[in-house]
Parts: structure tokens; sequence; C-alpha cells
């Protein structure tokens, strides 16, 4: 993925590879810069190098090849000087359990020496995540998402130059959702860049200035959201499920009726692409049922990356919670 | 200045109020029927060395391991502090965390013992601090070479056991051979001579050659801080 010609401020790897010895699995030949107050988002499916390539950003693994520098230093060890400036949430969440939600923000804030930040500053962070009523009870007691939130707490509040996100959607809520935007919008306002990796699909992506598609490892697709849609702009979705397979004639049929471009039998499944959004719909239905079909769910959306990323790669990209 | 790591640690230890307390009890009641017993010195110190020196190896390796393996470890190798001083402050925590909870059973020992003496009672206790130290220290390399807890149990258990014969805590060397000259720099032999003497009713002095030994254990404590940053990544990866 090329940035652009100025971005070498925080991120810039150039065939940057890793594979993992036991799986054989990883990431790479992948470029990929990241310049001051950039939203990027990784997304792929499982296996397909996402947290690989952020581990490696992240200075967790050692690049088995290519060049990685980040803020506009070879990233060498000694390491611990980039990881000050570096905030990573891995996919899991860690921590001394037994520790309260606020101690717990006080004991990562003081190891990324960023002072704690201020009472004020935790309090806000943990308000934002909607922890304010939990802050002082054990970890050993939260949820799932809730560990998750305070992992997020902890690295919005440390206010770091580089941000790492492994899957920051899995988890949440709506308003944790929401509350994660917000953060990667302030984070990225006063000029940190992030990086996230994600299966979340339809609000995650849409916030971030570039994408990167990522299959078996390697990039197949990147650009602004907005470019990578225009692909596929007018190209509505309806999908049809019928009782049993469609009778002779039929896929004739539908295929003439006006906006309709394309159109798939998959079983008992019609899936068709409409230049015209919903309205070939009433007369396809029309067409179907004087067939003597019958129709079991009628689905029509908007296309998404996932759809961009099946295109390009006959892969069915699930789309994640939230999604 | 900040020692959040020690902090954390502290903190851990006494909100796990029970672990405490059982790290407390057990060793009272593994030491108490040997000080009311009439069980030879020599047999008796031997038991309290081994057990006080194991208490340090393990409760050092097997916490290491755990977050290890869980990756609370490299979560926090991660956010960039500094290895050698997590593993410096940990080593300061523990050994003081230890003492605390073998102090119990070490004062049951000095109380029943034959008139130790405040000299003596100083001297054995000076001498856990620092056999507790040296434990720590040996845990944390224990826990870099060990690739899951049931090896690091296994390797902690080998390595102290080792260390404490080379610390004579097992036979009692001819003078002036290779293994008298071992013993007089082993880090555990300070410990073990002050249980012997305050046991037997002989104390009174500090043992012949525990400066060495106080340097050794420095010298292991500057080798684990020199080290620190692949002792970390090692036992960070789990």
């Amino acid at each position: 993925m090329s940035g652009p010609a100025e971005a070498t401020g925080v991120v810039l790897a150039s065939a940057l590879s890793f594979q993992h010895p036991d799986s054989g699995l990883g990431v790479g030949p992948v470029d990929i810069a990241a310049r001051e107050g950039e939203v990027i988002g990784l997304l792929g499916p499982n296996g397909s190098g996402k947290s690989t390539l952020l581990r490696l950003l992240a200075t967790d693994l050692a690049p088995g090849a290519g060049s990685l520098a980040l803020f506009g230093r070879p990233a060498q060890p000694p390491l611990s000087g980039f990881r000050r400036r570096i905030a990573f949430a891995p996919d899991e969440c860690f921590h001394p359990t037994p520790l309260s939600g606020r101690e717990n923000l006080a004991f990562f804030a003081q190891l990324r020496g960023d002072g704690g930040g201020l009472p004020a500053e935790r309090d806000e962070a943990l308000e934002a995540f909607g922890l304010s009523a939990d802050a002082d009870r054990a970890v050993s007691g939260y949820s799932f998402g809730m560990r998750r939130k305070l992992l997020l707490a902890e690295l919005f509040l440390g206010r770091k130059d580089l941000l790492l996100l492994d899957e920051p959607a899995v988890g949440l809520d709506p308003q944790g959702l929401d509350a994660l935007e917000r953060a990667i919008g302030t984070a990225a306002g006063r000029g940190a860049a992030v990086i996230f990796a994600s299966n979340e699909l339809r609000r995650l992506p849409l916030i971030a200035d570039r994408v990167l598609l990522l299959h078996e490892g390697r990039e197949v697709a990147a650009g602004a959201p907005t470019e990578l849609m225009a692909r596929y702009d007018g190209r509505t979705r309806i999908r049809i499920a019928l009782a049993e397979a469609p009778p002779p004639g039929l896929q004739l049929e539908l295929g003439s009726v006006p906006g309709v471009t394309s159109l798939r039998e998959n079983g008992a499944t019609l899936e068709l692409e409409s230049s015209a959004g919903g309205a070939p719909l009433p007369a396809l239905l029309a067409r179907v049922l004087d067939a003597g079909a019958e129709v079991r769910d009628v689905q029509l959306r908007e296309p998404g990356l996932e759809d961009l990323f099946e295109e390009l790669t006959g892969v069915e990209l699930p789309m994640g919670a939230g999604s | 200045m900040r020692a959040p790591i020690a902090k954390a640690e502290w903190t851990l230890a006494l909100r796990r109020r029970r672990l405490f307390l059982l790290n407390m009890g057990i060793p009272l009641l593994l030491v108490l029927p040997l000080s009311l017993g009439a069980a030879p010195p020599f047999h008796a110190a031997a038991v309290y060395a081994v057990l006080f020196v194991l208490f340090g190896t393990m409760g050092s390796a097997i916490p290491l391991l755990r977050e290890g393996e869980d990756g609370l470890l490299r979560r926090v190798i991660l956010t960039g502090y500094s290895a050698p001083r997590l593993l410096l402050e940990r080593t300061l925590a523990g050994s003081i965390v230890d003492f605390l909870q073998l102090f119990p059973a070490a004062a049951l020992i000095l109380a029943l013992a034959p008139d130790p003496g405040v000299a003596s009672i100083l001297l054995t206790l000076g001498a856990l601090a620092g056999a507790l130290l040296a434990a720590n220290l040996v845990g944390i390399w224990v826990a870099a070479l060990a690739r899951s807890i049931a090896e690091g149990a296994l390797f902690a258990s080998v390595v102290s056991l080792f260390l404490l014969h080379a610390s004579g805590v097992f036979r009692t060397p001819s003078p002036g051979s290779w293994g008298a000259r071992i013993e007089s720099a082993a880090p555990f032999r300070p410990l073990h001579r002050m249980l012997l003497e305050v046991v037997a009713g002989t104390g009174g002095a500090a043992p012949t050659g525990a400066t060495i030994a106080l340097l050794v254990i420095l010298g292991l404590l500057g080798l684990t801080v020199a080290c620190g940053h692949a002792l970390g990544e090692r036992i960070s990866r789990g």
C-alpha cells in the first residue's frame, strides 16, 4: 500500500514480511505508510495477516524481510524508545485482574511513562467508555466487553503517536463502538496515526482515511473507502430465496427486467445486481410469482467492502459483529 | 522515583489475602513439627534451608511463567517499560513479600532455638533476606529457560537443590577441596550456616565467607539486570 509521498512521519514499511514458523501463516511482502493524523483500516478474513502486520508495526515481531521505519527512524533495537511512542491493543485483554479498572488505568499509564495522566483525565477516559460506575471494582469481575473497553480507555489515555488496534470493535456494544469512533477521531485530530485491523466492515472502515484489504498475507486492494466503494457505484445487491430451485426459464425472465445488470443462481437462491437500486424489485417478484415459485426471503442491500473483497479474491468475507 | 511494577506486586500480594495467608501458614506448618521435635540440628537446618530457598525460587519463576503464558508480561514489555527495571522491581518486591510470608516460620525457629541471642537472630534474618534475594534472581533465570509452568517447577527444584548442595546443605566437604572453595561462595551458605548454628545453639557470629556470598548475590543481581532485555523478551514470549 503505497502511501502519499509525504508519508514519512509515523510508519514507513517496505516489502515487510513475516512467516510464523509453526503455522507457515504470516504476512507480506506488504508496503504500508502512515502519516500523522491518518487513520488506516486493515481488513480481511481470519488468517489474512492483519494481526501479524500490527504486531510487526508494534515491534512485537521482528520482520523476516523488508524494512520498517517508525517516526522517521529504522525500527531496530533498542526498541523501548519506539514502544514508548506506540499504543498497541492486542486482540486479547491482559490485565492484572485483582486491580480495579481505575488502578489498571493508572498502572499502565505509569508503565507507558506518561505519568498516568491527571485523575480527571482518567475519569474522563473511563466515562468515555461507560466504565465510570465500575471503575473501582476489581477487573476480575468485569465482562469481556468491559475488559475490551478498559483496554481501549488505557490506550487512548496514553496520547501516543501511533495507535495500533487489533479488532477494537470486538465485544463492544453500540455505545462502545460510538466511543471508539470518537476516540479514534480525537487521536487522529491531535496528530496520532491510527491503524486498526477489523472484521467490522460496516462502520469502522468508513472512518478510515484509507483501507488495506488483505488476503493470505497479501494486499489485494487499497485506497480510500469511498474510492473503493465507487467501484460498486450503483450496483445494489438483491437476493431472492425461493422454496426450491427456480423453474426453467425464470433466469432469462428476470435478466430482462430493466436495471438488472447481473444474475446468478445459487441453489434455490437468486443473486442479482441492480444499477437502479431497489426499483426492479417489484417487477422481479411479479415474474417470480407468475412462474409459480414460492418466495421465502428477499434481501436488498447496498454494496460494501465485503463485496469488493469477494470480487477480488472469490472468498466471501464474513461480516463481523456490529456489521 | 516511581516503581509501578513493585507497587503492583505489593498491591497484588496484599489483595490476594487467601494466597498470602496460605503462603504464610504452610511454611509455619512445615517448620512446627521439626522445631518442636528432637530432629538433629544438621537435618533440621537442611530442611529449613530447602524450604526457604524453594519458596523463593518457585515464587519468582512460576508467576513470571504464568504471566508470560497469558500475555500480561508481553503487554507490559510492549509499553516500552525497561525490562531490566521490570525484573529488578519484581525481584526486590518479591523478596520482601517472601520475607514477610516466611517471617512467622523463621520467628518460630528462632523462638524455639536454644538461647539464640539478638545478634544470631538479626544475622539469621539478614541471611534469610539475602537467600531470598538470590532465590528470586535464580527464579528469573529458571523462567527464561523453561517453556511451561511444569518445566519451571522442575527446573526451579533442580537448580535450587543443586545450589543448596553447593552451599554445603547436604554434606560437609573436606577443607581445602574444590567443594569447600565453591561452598564458600555459594549464595545460600550463610542462611544454612546461621540456621545450623541457631538450631544447634552455637550461633553468635556471622558465618565465614558471608561477604563473598553477598558479593556473589550482588553479582547475580548485576548479571540479571545486564541481561534484562534478553531475559524479559524470552520470558514474555511465553
